[in-house]
């Protein structure tokens, strides 16, 4: 059988090899794992190489035999690179888990950072007048908007299972949750320095008068308000007016 | 004029509101001089149908009458007028914001949903309505201005928020120095919160805009839109989102008016926390259109316990608070409850009432228990009223 043709060797030489990651740079995000015609063509190929080489001595059985040999040898190289790319994929979805634990754990400081603010107000709220006019130059800490974030983040990760996550993905990914960080840290500085002021007469008449904010971005105009219309009032007007002169 | 006036005027005196220092008369009332000369080159002439001394404007150019009615509440900002045919005419916004990161993907996509925005401080802000509907649509929480019926103080944003919300319900008034009657909370009873300073904001914020504001405790409305046949007489309870607000009303003067912070969010916390889901969840359950009388299933049935709960609290207040009180009017004739607001509006509300209000002595003979014609513009009818009876 030296001159057997070797099946699986045929066929890697037909197949190019590439890391996953590899794929993933070229911006390819699907891989079919291997043609199931071409095998089989390739097969057939392979078969009839062989065959040829021995073609007065097979019979019709042996020859299904051979085809039966070569196919199972294909499935078990199918197999092989399956399981390859399925670790991968699960040490991506570790990947995933980890960075969303990361984040639950900035939410939880955040909740912290705002549930100390919360104290710090009201400790503050002791003194006669209390509320701050002044807006914070950075706005405040959302947690709805961060357990968006992750949520979104995971969603996407996810949407499509039997794929691969490019390293853009990864990298969209690492990059919200960095930001997050960020967010924490800028909004618990914030809290810790903020000064509760009360507001100065003057303080509440401008921000109060119309020519104060001309400059805004506005387009409330354009906004659809609910309208309703009501019984009419006219009775009880004129019941007030006079059981309001019988009281003079 | 009225006493309710005088009865506001001192509570606005008494508390010495930041905002209205810049008043220049002390007296908030208007007497026939003050108004002939502010209206001098205006037709003034009577509506049809009121009573000849009902101080009705209508004028050539404008088909409006002067006074405006607001009811600034936790859940509902709503504004209303009156136009010269006599109807009613309200404007409502949920006093509600959510603000969301300035980007062109968020810019994009609220321009695709047709949702209009502002930008503030960096941040694209969607206030009313529109900001409701978008929390709903992203499974988030509005942000609120105001918490348990007064200005937040935990909510950085408030004021301008309101600023603005206020703008989109009141336009310029007809004339400087339009009364504007709006609602506050009575007293609240369980809670040490600063009605001074929620008072003295909205009064700066109508100042701002040119009225003349005039706060009117928010039970005090409801009496004034719905017990007229009743000559004022009776009791108009508020049941909000953020508080319960009641008034025992002898001949339109309150003799009795205090709140409670418990609403219809307090509801929908509850019932939240029992179920183990978002309030906002437990809202929407709430307002899908229950009836008290007969929950279907675990859920309605923790909402059912929690509006019993929070009727009987409130009932048992009114007969304390009645009791305690040295100067309680006597009342001839058994009088009539009327019960406003959105949390009133459950199928079997006034049912339940009855119920609840069968449990206890009440101190009182009642002939009535009912709810009130429109239970969401009530307080802010009431406040028109108020405003339209000081106008000339
Ligand atoms: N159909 C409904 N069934 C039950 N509850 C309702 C319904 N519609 C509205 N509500 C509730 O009514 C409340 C809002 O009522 P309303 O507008 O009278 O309050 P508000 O005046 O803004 O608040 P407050 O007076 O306490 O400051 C909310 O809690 C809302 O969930
Ligand atoms: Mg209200």
């Amino acid at each position: 059988m030296s001159s057997a043709f070797d099946v699986p060797k045929a066929v890697d030489k037909r197949l190019s090899t590439m890391a996953v990651d590899e794929l993933a740079k070229r911006g390819m995000r699907t891989v079919k794992v291997l043609d199931k015609a071409s095998i089989m063509s390739l097969i057939d190929e392979a078969v009839e190489t062989v065959v040829a080489d021995r073609l007065a001595e097979l019979k019709a059985d042996d020859r299904e035999r051979l085809r039966e040999e070569a196919k199972t040898q294909f499935k078990k190289l199918v197999q092989e690179r399956n399981s390859r790319q399925k670790e991968q994929q699960e040490a991506y979805e570790e990947r995933i888990e980890n960075l969303r634990a990361q984040a639950v754990s900035l939410e939880e400081k955040l909740e912290e950072a705002e549930r100390q603010k919360d104290e710090i107000s009201t400790e503050v709220e002791e003194t006669p007048v209390v509320e701050t006019v002044e807006v914070p130059a950075s706005p405040s800490l959302d947690v709805d908007q961060i357990r968006d974030v992750v949520r979104e983040a995971v969603a996407e990760a996810k949407t499509e299972p039997a794929e691969v996550a490019s390293g853009s993905q990864m990298e969209d990914l690492k990059a919200s949750i960095d930001a997050l960080a960020n967010k924490v840290v800028q909004g618990a500085a914030a809290t810790s320095s903020k000064h509760v002021e009360p507001p100065s007469e003057d303080a509440l008449m401008a921000l109060f008068s119309r020519e104060g904010d001309e400059k805004v971005e506005n387009n409330l105009d354009q906004v659809e308000i609910k309208n309703a219309k009501a019984g009419g009032v006219a009775a009880n007007l004129a019941k007030l007016k006079n059981l309001q002169k019988e009281t003079e | 004029m009225g006493d309710f006036a005088d009865y506001a005027r001192k509570d606005f005196d008494k508390k010495n509101v930041v905002a209205s220092a810049n008043n220049e008369e002390a007296d908030v009332q208007f007497n026939v001089e003050d108004a002939k000369a502010f209206s001098a080159e205006e037709t003034v002439a009577t509506t049809a149908g009121t009573d000849t001394s009902a101080p009705v404007v209508t004028t050539s150019s404008t088909p409006v009458t002067l006074g405006r009615g607001l009811d600034v509440g936790t859940a509902n900002l709503v504004s209303s007028f009156q136009d010269n045919s006599g109807n009613v005419n309200l404007k409502i916004q949920r006093n509600a914001f959510i603000d969301i990161d300035c980007d062109d993907y968020t810019r994009n996509m609220l321009t695709r949903l047709g949702v209009q925005y502002v930008v503030v401080n960096g941040r694209m802000v969607v206030v009313g309505d529109p900001a409701f509907e978008l929390a709903n649509i992203f499974n988030r929480n509005t942000r609120r201005p105001m918490k348990e019926g007064m200005i937040s103080p935990d909510e950085a944003d408030a004021l301008p928020i309101e600023k603005m919300l206020l703008e989109t319900l009141l336009e310029k008034p007809k004339q400087p120095g339009e009364i504007c009657y709006y609602s506050v909370p009575a007293e609240p009873i369980d809670a040490d919160m600063n009605v001074v300073y929620h008072q003295g904001v909205f009064g700066g914020l109508l100042k701002g805009l040119g009225y003349e504001p005039k706060p009117l405790v928010e039970g005090h409305a409801v009496v004034f839109s719905e017990l007229a046949e009743d000559d004022f007489t009776g009791i108009g309870i508020s049941c909000g989102g953020g508080m319960f607000n009641v008034c025992v009303s002898y001949k339109s003067i309150p003799a009795l008016s205090f709140s409670t912070s418990r609403g219809g969010d307090w509801i929908d916390r509850n019932v939240a926390s029992v179920l183990g889901c978002s309030a906002s969840r437990a809202c929407g359950l709430k307002e899908k259109g229950i009836d008290l009388t007969n929950p279907q299933g675990r859920e309605e049935e923790a909402v059912e316990i929690y509006y019993r709960n929070l009727i009987s609290y409130t009932l048992k207040n009114i007969k304390e608070r009645f009791e305690s009180s040295s100067s309680m009017p006597s009342f001839p004739e058994p009088i009539s409850i009327v019960c406003a607001g959105g949390t009133s509006m459950i199928g079997g509300f006034t049912e339940v009432f009855q119920q609840e209000f069968e449990k206890i002595q009440f101190p009182i003979a009642v002939k009535e228990i009912r709810l009130a014609e429109d239970p969401l513009y009530s307080v802010s009818k009431g406040c028109l009223v108020a405003a339209l009876s000081e106008s000339v």
